[in-house]
């Protein structure tokens, strides 16, 4: 089954793509809609500045009202003359390009009443930025986008897809000009230079306080939109500037700020990203503030987040044996005891944890105690009143034995946010209990379900395991003194035969408790169920009566619960539910367990009234045994390998024989042992001759390739053919190879060639957690270099990922790394072809798993196909 | 780059420019949505359509909230919505408008699905109505569960619980983790 994150990364990578004749015609539809609907008379209507802009391919303008680095150019555009007149805003702009890192607020308004957006912005010298936009945080060197995060209460590591436009195009203005001038300007735009108009900003006097300040104002040739920039006089910085549309009060201010540059780690998205894990991981904190301030030193030594908030996630990572690890809270035990039969039961105050995505969880999650025994949560309650919960835990066996223990440990956690396919458990504390009240039941105005229900629901999870079922009913029914529970144990029993496969006496017990079963569907009012009913139709059917299976399904589709204390809503809701019992949506376990009892399609479909197969809810919940037994490919092999164990079952080869045949059995190639006969093997295959060859002799170390070469003259015809042979040493799949050979006249001799070879050595440093190992590259096709080639939900050896490095890169791989082929190394592969992926490949294993490779040329043996002479 | 709010200034004023942009930035996106909400090709490029249609005739009272991404998925959300309501409450597989959804790659076709986007596509069809929207909106569309939830008009619980069901189901309806 695909887990739960891979589905989700399906979904978000989700992809379907307008053909060229879908796109012009609808957009060519949509444009001939707006042409009418611009030529209709508006009161709105008036000259558009931004189309005049696109006609003059004046389009920097445009770009002006958001980028800050582009708002100086465009001031350069208006005509600033930057060798002359105005020798003030010459120093300005100079000024501006000499400073080493800068901090940006820009607050965008679309009009005169909308609420601001803000975005926040740090530049360094090194042509990296930090870019606050909404709830994301974007790393950018050199313009390009290199990482970000969603910062909405948690951290997750967002894709390229998602980043937000206006940071992306932050990012890549930033750093799009080289240096501030006319001419790189015209370049960057493509701009003719006799286009671009002549405007000086002029100095505004009565928008001077002080003399302190000085103020320009540029006025737009094209539009009735300025700017005013607010320049400190004595060293010739912009520290404020704004631009206004007067027709709309489309306004963006820039509030900016210079300071010592901040710390390079700062600007770094894997330090942010580790520093923000291990706090969120160690003391919960994930506020927004933390999220989106992280590293960030303020240059007057005041907090931008937490005080310690970082020291202290750092002292709880090193203490890794703490107990009690702050920032959730353990909650405090007001009551706790233990039932006759071994509940065990905990009241706690103090229980509501939230996690910083604002969700909450309560009390505690497991238990243990020093007899080792193991329970399962079996019911919690939390009310808001007092903040108090009260979880109740059973043993998973019975009956009870009278052991007690002496200590109890309590145990709080919860699972982290994933950052990746996995869920990390962070533990907020545990809690040691050495005594508590005996023999009691836990507080009934809080949990109202008494104990026998929950162990008869104990037992209904074991009917797999007769005994063990067998023996939790033995004690509830000795406990259940008043035959309240019988209807529960009955059905306990129903489903034990069926699991058995004793069908009679389930059909038996099945047409005895049906009566019941109807009154309790009557007066279970908003919690009636169809699927109760489910093992009643499985036990009738699978004794050989469809027919009256099916009318007992028919039966109970007529059913209809009282509903009369519910609103229409709830009816409403409550109905759609019980539909889906019966038309398909939620009846996977009828299905399957019809399947399972041994009815075939038909029977099936004529109880459940439609054809399974073409339903589109039930299709998926036909065993996939029971598809097996359809697929043509599958009979034919099954009628092949039935065919090979009676013939060798009757005349069986001597240990060491082989036999080679031609095999008509097309598009199937498969091997595996011949059932029902000993050390007997079959070997189909339906490919070419070089083809089989290619993997002899590959078995070795890591980093193996292909080390044939196939001698000129050697025939390639296509095979279709089956090998079966006798081989008490198991599967051989050499010695096939070598009798393949051997019947095409055919030999392999072992020669060597001067090879250059990668060869993996390991620096000594931490490796990384296979989980969080990534791929370089995020997204593109499995060609795009770095991108991944392969994932599994499992582990991934050192073994595979340098035989794979080896098949991208042509070259064998030696492991002189000391780590064992076979340790686990991730769960993801790249793309590592061309020298690109070499390159990729170097810093991918460096980074995560601390390994180098250098080139050597090696004397390497190789297998020479030939003819034999 | 011109950034959305520049471009949607630039429509809102009768640029056709704009809307091109518009049109061919988020064509994708949108079509995928409307395509993975209905499980129907032809549905999706009439909710394509459509709500650009409506999107040039409301657009002197467009004032967005949030960015012009989301608003336009709302407004796929909502139209898809319409249809599924609209239409028989039998699900429609994408094997019904199987000639649409054609495995061949030549030029002449109207939407071109990776095989990944089809298995998932068709699982999803397969999902009730109301936890597919949730699954889709959440994790294509990249809205949050309070904003599908006051588009809704539902709980943010109750959108909370119908994801967690979508999920569970296409993990049974997904094949096995692909290796290689």
């Amino acid at each position: 089954m695909k887990s739960a994150e891979n589905i989700k990364q399906s979904i978000k990578k989700l992809n379907i793509t307008a053909g060229p004749e879908l796109h012009d015609r609808v957009l060519g539809s949509l444009l001939k809609t707006m042409e009418e609907s611009t030529k209709q008379p508006s009161t709105a209507t008036r000259p558009d500045i931004w189309r005049i802009a696109m006609k003059d391919r004046i389009t920097k303008f445009a770009v002006a009202a958001v980028i800050i680095i582009a708002v100086l150019v465009i001031i350069n555009q208006f005509g600033v003359p930057l060798d002359g007149s105005s020798v003030a805003w010459a120093d300005v702009v100079n000024k501006f390009n000499s400073i080493a890192f800068f901090n940006a607020s820009v607050y965008i308004k679309d009009n005169a009443t909308d609420e601001p957006v803000q975005i926040e912005i740090w530049r360094n010298s090194q042509k990296k930025a930090r870019i606050r936009v909404d709830s994301q945080l974007l790393f950018s060197d050199g313009g390009q986008v290199v990482g970000g995060y969603a910062i909405d209460g948690s951290i997750r590591k967002i894709e390229i897809e998602e980043y937000n436009e206006m940071g992306m195009a932050m990012a890549q203005k930033l750093f799009s000009f080289q240096e501030f001038s006319l001419d790189t300007v015209i370049k960057a735009f493509g701009v003719a230079r006799e286009r671009v108009k002549e405007t000086t900003p002029l100095i505004n006097p009565a928008a001077m306080i002080s003399e302190d300040m000085l103020v320009f104002d540029v006025q737009s040739d094209i539009s009735p939109e300025w700017m005013r920039i607010w320049v400190l006089r004595e060293s010739r910085l912009p520290i404020r500037i704004r631009s206004w549309d007067p027709r709309d009060g489309d306004c963006v201010d820039v509030v900016m700020s210079y300071s010592a540059e901040q710390s390079a780690e700062f600007f770094d998205p894997k330090a942010y990203e580790k520093i923000l894990m291990e706090v969120q991981h160690a003391t919960g904190a994930g506020g927004r503030t933390n999220l989106a301030y992280a590293l960030l030193k303020d240059p007057g030594g005041k907090d931008y987040t937490p005080k310690d908030l970082f020291e202290k996630a750092e002292a709880d990572n090193e203490s890794k044996d703490s107990a009690n690890i702050s920032g959730y809270h353990l909650p405090k035990v007001v009551q706790a005891g233990v039932t006759e039969y071994g509940a065990v039961w905990v009241m706690a105050s103090e229980s509501e944890n939230r996690k910083p995505n604002g969700s909450t969880f309560y009390g505690f999650s497991d238990i243990s105690d020093d007899l080792k025994r193991k329970y399962r949560s079996a019911d919690s309650v939390w009310r808001v009143d007092g903040d108090v919960s009260v979880d109740v835990f059973l043993p998973e066996n019975y009956p009870f034995d009278t052991a007690r223990p002496k200590e109890l440990t309590l145990r709080c956690s919860l699972e982290a946010e994933a950052m990746g396919h996995y869920q990390k458990e962070i533990l907020v504390g545990n809690v040691k209990l050495d005594s508590w009240q005996k023999n009691t039941i836990w507080p009934q105005d809080r949990i109202k379900k008494d104990e026998l229900q929950m162990i008869i629901w104990q037992a209904w999870t074991k009917t797999d395991d007769r005994e063990k079922s067998q023996k939790i009913l033995e004690l509830v029914q000795q406990l259940d003194t008043n035959n309240k529970h019988s209807h529960q144990i009955e059905k306990v029993k129903l489903r034990m035969l069926i699991k058995e496969k004793n069908y009679e006496d389930a059909a038996l017990l099945a047409e005895k408790l049906l009566s019941a079963e109807f009154e309790v569907f009557k007066n279970a009012k908003g919690n009636a169920s169809y699927c109760e009913f489910y093992d009643y139709i499985v036990a009738i059917a699978a004794n050989g009566d469809v027919h009256r299976a099916t009318d007992l399904f028919n039966e109970i589709k007529q059913l209809k619960p009282d509903l009369s204390p519910y609103n229409n809503r709830a009816n409403e809701h409550i109905m759609e539910r019980l539909a889906r019992q019966i038309n398909g949506g939620d009846m996977s376990n009828l299905i399957r367990s019809l399947f399972t009892a041994g009815l075939d399609l038909k029977h099936v479909n004529t109880i459940v009234g439609f054809d399974v197969e073409q339903n589109e809810d039930t299709k998926p919940y036909i065993p996939s045994e029971f598809r097996r037994q359809q697929d043509p490919h599958v009979i034919k092999q099954q009628a092949y390998i039935k065919r090979l164990s009676e013939q060798y079952k009757a005349n069986p080869l001597e240990p060491g024989q082989m036999v080679f045949n031609e095999c008509k059995l097309k598009e199937i190639a498969y091997l595996g042992p011949v059932p029902d006969v000993k050390d007997h093997y079959f070997y189909v295959f339906n490919t070419d001759l070089h083809k089989f060859l290619k993997g002899y002799k590959s078995k070795g170390q890591a980093g193996r390739v292909n080390r044939i070469q196939i001698a000129d003259g050697v025939k390639n015809p296509t095979l279709k053919h089956e090998i079966i042979f006798n081989s008490p040493k198991g599967f051989l799949h050499d010695e096939c190879r070598e009798f393949v050979m051997s019947e095409f006249g055919l030999e392999a001799i072992e020669s060597q060639a001067t090879e250059t070879v990668l060869i993996a050595e390991y620096d000594g440093g931490e490796r990384k957690d296979y989980r969080d190992i990534r791929c370089p590259a995020v997204g593109g096709s499995t060609s795009t270099p770095g991108a991944m080639s392969y994932i599994s939900s499992g582990d991934i050896r050192l073994r595979s990922v340098f035989d794979s490095l080896a098949q991208d890169q042509e070259m064998m791989v030696v492991n002189n790394t000391g780590i064992e082929d076979k340790t686990i190394v991730t769960q993801e592969v790249a793309n590592f072809k061309t020298a690109k992926g070499m390159e990729l490949a170097e810093k991918w294993y460096k980074d995560n798993f601390g390994i180098t490779f250098r080139k050597e040329q090696r004397c390497m043996p190789v297998w020479v196909i030939q003819k034999k002479p | 780059m011109l950034e959305d709010r520049r471009l949607l200034k630039r429509f809102k004023n009768g640029s056709t420019d704009a809307l091109q942009c518009i049109y061919e930035k988020y064509e994708n996106y949108l079509l995928t949505l409307a395509a993975a909400l209905l499980g129907d090709s032809n549905a999706a490029e009439d909710v394509l359509h459509d709500v650009f249609c409506n999107f040039i005739e409301r657009r002197k009272r467009i004032k967005l909230r949030g960015n012009l991404k989301g608003y336009l998925g709302t407004c796929v959300a909502n139209l898809a919505r319409d249809r599924i309501r609209s239409r028989s409450r039998v699900s429609v597989g994408l094997e019904a408008t199987e000639p649409i959804v054609s495995d061949a790659d030549g030029p002449d076709q109207s939407v071109i699905w990776s095989e990944e986007s089809r298995q998932l596509t068709h699982a999803l069809a397969q999902l009730p109505d109301e936890q597919r929207e949730i699954i889709i909106l959440h994790l294509r569309g990249g809205m949050k569960f309070r904003q599908i939830a006051d588009m809704q008009a539902v709980s943010i619980n109750t959108i909370k619980s119908r994801y967690r069901y979508g999920l569970d189901k296409l993990r049974s309806l997904l094949p096995d983790e692909v290796n290689k």
